[in-house]
């Protein structure tokens, strides 16, 4: 499990995390919602060793966060972030390879090569692997990171649970490719008894492939819950700032739907 | 293309060793290497070749090499640091401070460093200089770190201001130097392989040496820190460590090849870049790559710098600058065609 216990953490006098305890198990997606600015980024990157909690512990399979080794960390937990910075003209194969580095000295170039084609399949981009990263559009580049980060943590470590940590993995998508790398990401969970976190914006999105959501606000932890306890509209009108009705799927009845509600053009009042 | 690169530079070290004032065949190269080896040939050759090889041609072709391959190999581990491909060795600040030094040391020799100059004799300018260059860049590298983490954005700003400063202070002493002077520490300046024996070769050969076996062994991190520095982090790296590891080979190669041959530019810049557009901007490729790439091309510039104007000697940096500017220029104006 991951386990982040009481963590705070503060940049200068700003505090952009205050006590924040979440678990994410192995096999279950675990969705981070809220408003610009909760310090939903903040967490993925505490939980990821970026940024250090100034109060709190964080652990992974039972073992404190310092005291794991940095190349056994890297075959455990994948991390996506937002955006990559990479502006060198690497082909889409060569990327995604790069994951692979942590597994460089115990598996062969071959069976690595051969994981990398597997994980450009998986994410529907085999299509992509000559291709050149920088031509990519925004949403190719999107799913190519995945791949990346799938591929480096594609096989069992031991007997050490997997985690796979998304910041935004959906925010350059298409319709169909964000329900197509949610699935994804859902099946590697259940496939691969991997724990995933991602930081979603659509709560419809989280309601339907998540177990649970994680609703930040303002830097706490508001509630962790499966989505029928969490999308309740006075909970997210209170979160989000902004009327919203909750229905239910028409295919699936046990799944909320949020409907927002619209807004007033400004200076005529509502209805 | 790593393989066609060696034989071409094998084959580029026989000409070079056999062209200039005194003309040796490459087969008479050959035996005479491998009669110092202790193996005799039947191929002829004089005792006048024999000795204007191994005593003049050779200690500089084999710092030429060393100085050319580190320079480039040092130029691309720059650009992967900064990940720009317009980054340069100079931008630590290295050169800048090894020439302030070295200025410094012939303008005021006679005056200030009169007793170091007896100490030293005439490896007080190698000495003051590599002194100078690791100085300047402790001081940008001090600037750029923030006590647990090096900015790399810092680490550009800082090599920039110092870079200038070391500029201004050198111009001072330029401006204070007599007509003599003023001429050494032009040639300085420009660089030089001329008058290189094996006592050079064996005092910079170790550090440059450390170089060009280390930093292309860095080329998986490297290639990982291409896709940002938390990303090389999350895929097990040790970025902190790896980003002071680089500047600091970097800091050794450049500063023991400008306090040996002074200032040769445009190789750390554009043979990396050279490279990229053949064997893409995979660092394992890249780094030995740009070494080879390095060495002939610093041999070639070399080989016109002693020839060119025979038996006089153009200053080494003007062939590099003539062959590189125009090519850097080219690649500006591609990069802003392209729009980024």
């Amino acid at each position: 499990m991951l386990i982040a216990d009481q963590i705070s953490v503060q940049i200068g006098s700003k505090s952009l995390l205050k006590q924040v305890s979440l678990t994410l198990c192995p096999g279950e997606v675990l969705a981070v919602v809220g408003p610009n600015g909760a310090g939903k980024s903040s967490l993925l990157r505490t939980l990821s060793g970026e940024l250090s909690p100034h109060s709190g512990s964080l652990s992974l399979n039972g073992r404190l966060l310092p005291g794991w080794d940095a190349g056994q960390l890297a075959k455990m937990r994948g991390v996506l972030p937002q955006s990559s910075a990479l502006a060198f003209r690497f082909s889409v194969r060569d990327v995604v390879l790069m994951g692979r580095s942590p597994h460089r000295k115990t598996h062969s170039h071959n069976q690595n090569l051969v994981i990398t084609e597997q994980a450009l399949a998986l994410t529907d981009t085999a299509h992509l692997a000559g291709r050149i990263y920088t031509t990519l559009s925004g949403g190719e580049r999107q799913r190519v990171q995945l791949a990346r980060v799938l591929a480096q943590i594609w096989e069992p470590c031991g007997e050490l649970q997997r985690y796979l940590l998304l910041d935004e993995p959906t925010s350059a998508l298409d319709l169909a490719h964000q329900h197509a790398v949610l699935a994804i990401t859902r099946r590697f969970a259940d496939s691969q008894n991997t724990g995933v976190l991602a930081i979603l914006h659509d709560l419809n999105l989280a309601a339907l492939y998540a177990d649970r959501i994680a609703v930040l606000h303002d830097g706490s932890l508001i509630v962790t819950d499966t989505p029928q306890g969490v999308l309740n509209s006075s909970l997210i009108q209170q979160v989000f700032q902004y009327p919203v009705s909750i229905g239910s799927h028409p295919l699936y009845p046990a799944c909320p739907l949020l409907i927002p509600h619209r807004q007033a053009p400004p200076g005529i009042s509502a209805r | 293309m790593l393989l066609g690169l060696w034989l071409l530079l094998s084959l580029s070290c026989l000409l070079v060793l056999g062209n200039g004032v005194v003309n040796i065949s490459p087969g008479q190269a050959l035996a005479i290497l491998a009669d110092s080896l202790g193996w005799h040939t039947a191929w002829p050759f004089s005792h006048e070749q024999q000795t204007v090889l191994l005593a003049i041609r050779a200690p500089r072709l084999v710092l030429g090499l060393l100085v050319g391959g580190s320079l480039a190999v040092s130029g691309a581990a720059m650009q992967g640091l900064f990940r720009n491909p317009l980054a340069d060795p100079a931008l630590i600040g290295i050169s800048s401070g090894a020439a302030l030094a070295a200025v410094a040391v012939i303008v005021l020799q006679n005056t200030l460093f009169s007793g170091l100059a007896v100490l030293l004799g005439h490896y007080l300018l190698p000495v003051a200089a590599i002194c100078g260059g690791f100085t300047v860049s402790w001081l940008v590298y001090r600037l750029a770190d923030s006590g647990d983490r090096l900015d790399i954005g810092s680490l550009l700003l800082a090599g920039i201001a110092i870079n200038a400063l070391a500029g201004s202070a050198t111009g001072l002493l330029v401006y204070i130097s007599n007509d003599d002077q003023l001429r050494t520490l032009t040639f300085w300046s420009m660089g030089s392989l001329s008058g290189v024996g094996w006592d050079s070769v064996l005092l910079g050969a170790p550090f440059l040496a450390l170089n060009l076996i280390v930093l292309p062994l860095l080329a998986y991190p490297l290639n990982a820190l291409l896709l940002g520095e938390a990303e090389a982090g999350h895929l097990g790296f040790p970025v902190e460590r790896l980003k002071t590891a680089i500047v600091a080979l970097v800091a050794l190669g450049v500063g023991t090849a400008v306090a040996l041959t002074g200032i040769i530019g445009f190789i750390g810049l554009v043979v990396p870049h050279l490279l990229r557009l053949l064997v893409g901007p995979d660092h394992r490729w890249l780094l030995p790559g740009s070494a080879l790439l390095g060495a002939l091309l610093l041999l070639c510039s070399d080989y016109l710098a002693r020839t060119l104007a025979a038996p006089a000697e153009v200053p080494i940096g003007i062939i590099t600058g003539v062959l590189g500017s125009p090519f850097f220029l080219w690649l500006l104006f591609r990069q802003k065609i392209m729009g980024h």
